[in-house]
């Protein structure tokens, strides 16, 4: 009897560990693909970001979930990840997840990312009001400063539209908690200087 | 007798010019049917029946519709042709304001909203809990105790 029960737990085990392993795995996968893609096509994206940002209607053509939308680099945390469009499963599996429907970051609005804290947030708490942050997104490149750092609880309301260039990058908290988390860490920043295109230089409407 | 042909002369060029000088250009009042619906109508009439006029309407016409970038009417002998069907899908010709626009640093930035989805009373954060780290310990955690059972993995005892 003992034997029997000590194969299910083992099988079961297996199962879970294999499960959650391929699940890293995969994530790991879809993060390189999404690095190369936004390497690849960057031009493209960055035609139709622009494109985007000259109509100026304020309504978005729609992304589809899982395309990469943004670099995010956050030199205190020696993170660079790709931002994907999306915030399901899939996307924050692989990298973190740009919310559909707010702003790309650096556009006017509130731009809305978000990660998971056992992957690419888990040391999103280290981050200081006065760090800096950069964001590509097409051709506008946005160096961004920490203004606000808050929890709240995974009920509570905590993104507000903007009228001004914000960025919001969201994960659960507690960072080692096992389990659902029950709150949410919610760092705000704003942009330290103007936008500036990818040659570093600020873009001007010339 | 040159001096009568002179005489004669000078009356031919002198004697006009003279009555001009009395008489005045005379315009006739104008009627004041000209003006009303009636004169309209007869003009109206008028054109239906003038072949010419109707062929400056039908030039009109064409004129008109070649300016608003319509494709010529088809010469077909059956024009019972939906009008519609040949209007090319053009945009609103109605102007529509553009957001004003203000600038940060030199980036002109609409003021248009981009964010949407986020409503002014706010939205809760998006669901960033993963429970891979809950199913990989409780995997690790059957796993040993599984590893117990079956006697392959010996838990440390102490043997005081």
């Amino acid at each position: 009897m003992r034997k029997p029960i000590g194969y299910i737990f083992f099988l079961a085990g297996a199962l879970l560990l294999s499960f959650s392993f391929g699940r890293y795995v995969s994530g790991a996968l879809d993060a390189d693909r999404a690095r190369a893609a936004w390497e690849s096509a960057e031009a493209k994206s960055t035609l139709a970001l622009a494109r985007s940002a000259t109509q100026r209607t304020g309504a978005r053509e729609a992304l589809a979930p899982g395309a990469p939308v943004a670099r995010l680099v956050i030199p205190r945390l020696a993170l660079d990840e790709i931002v994907l469009e999306g915030v399901g499963d899939d996307q924050l599996n692989a990298e973190p997840g740009h919310m559909s429907g707010t702003a790309f970051p650096g556009e006017r609005g509130n731009s809305v990312v978000s990660a998971h804290r056992d992957r690419h947030f888990n040391h999103l708490d280290a981050i200081s009001v006065g760090d800096t942050i950069t964001t590509e997104s097409g051709t506008v490149k946005t160096t961004w400063v920490v203004v606000g750092k808050r929890i709240v609880g995974k009920n509570e309301p905590a993104l507000f539209p903007a009228t001004d260039p914000t960025l919001t990058l969201t994960t659960c908290w507690p960072i080692r908690y096992i389990g659902p988390a029950p709150e949410r860490l919610i760092v705000t920043a704003k942009p330290l200087a103007a936008p500036a295109n990818r040659s570093g230089q600020v873009a001007s409407t010339n | 007798m040159p001096y009568r042909r002179l005489i004669q002369l000078a009356l031919i060029v002198a004697v006009p010019k003279f009555a001009g000088a009395q008489f005045t250009t005379f315009i006739p009042p104008r009627t004041p049917s000209s003006d009303s619906a009636k004169a309209a109508i007869v003009a109206t009439e008028r054109a239906r029946e003038d072949s010419v006029v109707k062929a400056q309407l039908a030039n009109m016409k064409t004129w008109v519709d070649s300016a608003a970038g319509l494709p010529p009417a088809p010469k077909s002998p059956n024009p019972a042709v939906d009008s519609i069907a040949r209007l090319p899908a053009r945009k609103d010709s109605v102007a529509r304001p553009r957001p004003p626009a203000d600038s940060i640093g030199g980036e002109v930035m609409t003021t248009s909203r981009t964010d949407t989805a986020l409503e002014t009373r706010g939205l809760t954060a998006p669901e960033t809990a993963s429970a891979l780290p809950l199913v990989a310990i409780t995997g690790a955690g059957l796993l040993l105790i599984g590893g117990v059972l079956l006697g392959t993995v010996r838990p440390s005892r102490n043997r005081a």
